[in-house]
């Protein structure tokens, strides 16, 4: 009776999670740091194709303990080119057609949740600013995070998943608090 | 019962325990938020207060088979609250207190929003966590730029969604809920006029 119990509280918890593709949550702002931003009065910028844009490349390929995280714009460079776009967009910053364009290749892009009680999200990514074609700005940027997490992947598994969107959030924090980014996209 | 076999069921009634000790970790944003229509648009200038403390402020509630699920309701529906603010009002800032009269002036905000989220959730599966049921009320205390209160909005959202649904994502119903609470919380302010 008892390992009919257990097998249904393992195949129950294996249902919920693991055997899944799951979804990054949608990306939300900083909005303190966009808010900033915007007071200073950036020229209008455009967004080039994030690289890389393989989706078979390492940083659009994310695993939580072997469940793939699957990001809802086909591409996790394209998850962090679009939450730029939107934040541009908000401030009433982005124009496709401007002369001020930010490039950004994302060299480490990583959810690790292998510890026993704290996860860590990982990224580095870096980015050009040029306007008329002459670069103003190029320098990578880091994000690090750190969540409480669980032996047990039921809990360790959605947490990395419901957490990649601070991860993103965090790194563009330091884009846009960043002296030298405002700088380059300003007057 | 031999030594080996009462550790085992000593290890498997831990396993057990912990599995049910921990709360599961779902993100709450909205699937959608309102369309931001400019024609339509009040010209004024709000603010809404949200505090670092709040968005790092976790809330616990049941889930299904006697589990519990966790998230950050500031923090994951800031976005909502924003783009409903911004469905109704030109322009919208984020202030850290509703009490500093002097950054809100000098914001130029003409009302501010503090927002009181409140969520439940349920599930009547026996075996599974993923809550089916949820519901996201919010509560807003507006005031103007000296801090008087000009009104109060309260809306409630909700959210279903079966176990077959939820492949990718367990917090389904919480994004739902997060869907309707925005669409209705930007019908109340429009429909108030002493919001407009």
């Amino acid at each position: 009776m008892f390992r009919l119990r257990f097998a249904v509280a393992c195949t129950a918890t294996l249902l919920a999670t693991g055997c899944a593709q799951l979804m990054a949550p949608s990306y939300s702002s900083d909005y303190a740091s966009l808010d900033r931003l915007k007071t200073t009065r950036p020229e209008k910028t455009s967004v080039a194709t994030f690289q890389p844009t393989d989706p078979n490349h390492a940083v659009n390929n994310l695993t939580l303990r072997g469940a793939r995280l699957k990001s809802p714009s086909g591409s996790f460079a394209k998850y962090l080119e679009n939450a730029l776009i939107g934040d541009l967009k908000e401030i009433s910053v982005y124009d496709p057609d401007a002369n001020t364009r930010i490039d950004a290749v994302i060299q480490h892009n990583e959810m690790a949740i292998g510890g026993i009680n704290t996860g860590e999200g990982l990224m580095d990514v870096e980015l050009t600013v040029t306007r008329a074609g002459a670069e103003r700005l190029r320098k990578t940027y880091q994000a690090r995070t750190s969540f409480e997490s669980s032996f047990a992947g039921a809990v360790a598994i959605p947490k990395g998943q419901s957490e990649y969107p601070n991860l993103v959030r965090t790194l563009v924090r330091n884009v846009y608090s960043d002296p030298a980014f405002v700088a380059a996209i300003g007057k | 019962m031999s030594m080996l076999r009462i550790g085992r069921v000593a290890a498997a009634i831990a396993f057990v325990a912990v599995l049910a000790g921990c709360a599961h970790p779902i993100a709450i944003q909205a699937e959608k938020t309102p369309e931001r229509v400019e024609a339509t648009l009040s010209s004024k200038k709000v603010a809404y207060v949200m505090t670092d403390a709040e968005r790092g402020k976790q809330v616990i509630t049941p889930g299904g088979g006697g589990d519990r699920v966790s998230y950050y309701p500031y923090r994951d529906l800031e976005k909502a609250l924003r783009d409903t603010l911004r469905s109704v009002y030109t322009d919208v800032v984020v202030v850290p207190s509703a009490a500093d009269t002097k950054a809100l002036r000098e914001s130029g905000a003409s009302l501010v929003f503090t927002p009181e989220i409140i969520t439940t959730s349920s599930s009547p599966s026996p075996f599974t966590w993923p809550p089916t049921q949820f519901g996201t009320e919010i509560v807003c205390r507006v005031t103007d730029a000296e801090g008087q209160e000009v009104t109060r909005v309260r809306v409630n959202g909700k959210g279903n969604a079966e176990f077959s649904e939820f492949k990718s994502n367990f917090g389904l119903a919480a994004n739902r809920a997060g869907t309707d609470v925005a669409e209705k919380l930007s019908a109340e302010i429009r429909g108030n006029p002493k919001l407009r």
